[in-house]
């Protein structure tokens, strides 16, 4: 499938509109990524008024995902999409929904900031799981740039390739779990803090996660099929046979 | 950040309505009998310039007897009768001095079947602006060619113009009939499912046709498929037993109509 099937319809409505849904996506993925830079750039640098932005524009990406709504509901009731016109639909309401609820994650590491910058300025780093949390968040976004290229140019290869940072994230996040626990065991008192941490390790978790389930989107977009919830030897046996 | 707002958040101000919109006909307190009974019941609407506005209903619901409302035709059956107001740019349609040749110039008609008189493709087309008695035959090879052009037909037919329009396919004959209506460059088309006797793609053609053709005109088009006048139309208009039940935008009628009469028959639940 190519992406200029999306606009080879007799009625040019039809095309226009995929044409638009399409880029509503690489626009609200372009705003998360943004997003994600700027929580990097405040993660980095302990800086609590590049947070304060983060929390802001994320008001923007939720409005983003109620557009895409809105458009993907017109197409279903006047235009009828059929096949992959109507997995197009479906995918971009999944992908808009992951995108969103990665701006809310997003959120959760610039609050971190906010709240260490107000304790203890210019400290976070030295907080346990800190150099891990910059770890899996620049991992998740890279994640994100590449399925979100894979979704302009929609290929399910390209999309898969994601699958490698994946793990490497789930073992970077493990490294940071234990970290932070011996933590709280050598330093109780140091309770809060360290709960802070574990909060926003597990929204940089997350992120990946939802990069993840983006991926499975455009599969089921280009390939029409559901990969979800399938388990690792199934999802390698299917990728294979792509 | 400001740069990356560009993003269009305005479906909601986008929505069309008909406050905003340019008048071409005002329907007022319309009633019409076929004899003793009662087929259009106290209709009240306005009807957009440069808009498509479908009518929808069951069989028998008065849509294509309020269609033909607009450009008299129901004058040639003898028992109806009419009260009420008909205004074409605030011009009362139903006046006893109103021209009603005039008024079919103003107001074209496409039916439900194809029916190309018998002559040649450019005779079919060119056939109303010769009632009209222009016989500059420069002028009659461009409105024909713009007219053929704007029914998307052109290109299918331009080397075979001399041909009888009864060999060209359903599809064709119906985009003719469609050609031969803007000929004469009317201000309003009414569509009486023009599409009902085409195939699916053909359909598609015409649809497109459809909303190219709303750039100039007004367009009025009755159908029996809901899905029809969800693609095509900006506006509809959902009849039942010879009443408005809701006219809105069509957006606004396909995903949240007010009444539930409304929510049953687009959602296949009625009866």
């Amino acid at each position: 499938m190519q992406k200029k099937e999306f606009s080879s319809h007799i009625s040019n409505q039809l095309n226009r509109n995929l044409e638009e849904l399409f880029n509503h996506i690489l626009e609200m993925g372009g705003m998360v990524e943004n997003q994600l830079d700027m929580a990097l750039s405040a993660l980095e640098n302990a800086d609590a008024k590049v947070a304060k932005e983060v929390i802001r524009f994320d008001k923007i990406i939720n409005q983003a995902e109620m557009e895409i709504d809105r458009l993907c509901i017109r197409v279903l009731a006047r235009q009828q999409p059929a096949a992959s016109d109507l997995r197009l639909i479906l995918a971009t309401i999944r992908i808009a929904i992951d995108l969103e609820r990665m701006g809310d994650e997003v959120c959760k590491l610039a609050k971190l900031v906010i709240k260490f910058h107000k304790n203890d300025p210019g400290v976070c780093a030295n907080y346990a799981g800190y150099a891990e949390l910059v770890d899996i968040t620049t991992r998740s976004r890279e994640m994100l740039k590449v399925t979100l290229n894979a979704f302009a140019r929609v290929s399910a290869e390209d999309a898969m390739s994601i699958l490698d940072q994946e793990d490497v994230v789930d073992q970077v996040y493990a490294k940071a779990c234990k970290n932070v626990t011996e933590q709280f065991k050598k330093n109780p008192e140091n309770v809060e803090s360290l709960l802070e941490v574990m909060t926003a390790l597990r929204a940089s978790e997350r992120l990946s996660d939802h990069a993840l389930n983006i991926m499975e989107s455009i599969i089921y977009l280009v390939q029409g099929k559901d990969v979800r919830n399938m388990d690792q030897e199934r999802l390698t046996k299917f990728l294979e046979k792509i | 950040m400001s740069e990356l707002t560009s993003f269009s958040m305005n479906s909601e101000s986008d929505k069309l309505s008909l406050e905003n919109e340019d008048i071409a006909i005002e329907v007022k307190d319309w009633n019409l009998y076929y004899g003793s009974k009662q087929a259009l019941t106290g209709v009240n609407m306005k009807l957009p310039r440069n808009r498509v506005t479908a009518f929808i209903g069951p069989s028998g619901c008065g849509k294509s007897t309020l269609l033909r409302c607009f450009n008299r035709m129901n004058d040639l059956i003898d028992s109806v009768s009419v009260e009420g107001t008909i205004l074409l740019d605030d011009e009362d349609v139903y006046l006893k001095t109103m021209d009603v040749s005039a008024l079919r110039r103003r107001v074209g008609m496409v039916f439900q079947k194809p029916n190309p008189f018998p002559k040649s493709i450019f005779e079919n087309v060119c056939y109303g602006l010769r009632l009209q008695n222009i016989k500059n035959k420069q002028l009659l090879n461009e409105t024909v060619e713009w007219a053929l052009r704007g029914a998307n037909l052109w290109d299918e037919v331009k080397d075979r113009l001399d041909e009888n329009a009864l060999s060209l396919s359903g599809g064709q004959q119906q985009r003719l009939c469609i050609a031969r209506a803007i000929a004469i460059k009317p201000e309003v088309l009414l569509l009486d499912e023009p599409t009902s006797a085409l195939d699916p793609i053909s359909t598609l053609a015409v649809e497109e046709l459809i909303f190219e053709l709303k750039k100039e005109f007004t367009i009025l088009i009755v159908t029996h498929n809901m899905q029809q006048a969800a693609r095509v139309s900006d506006y509809t208009a959902f009849m039942y037993m010879g009443d408005l039940v809701e006219y809105t935008d069509t957006d606004t009628l396909f995903t949240n109509p007010k009444l539930k009469q409304t929510e049953d028959y687009i959602s296949g639940r009625y009866g």
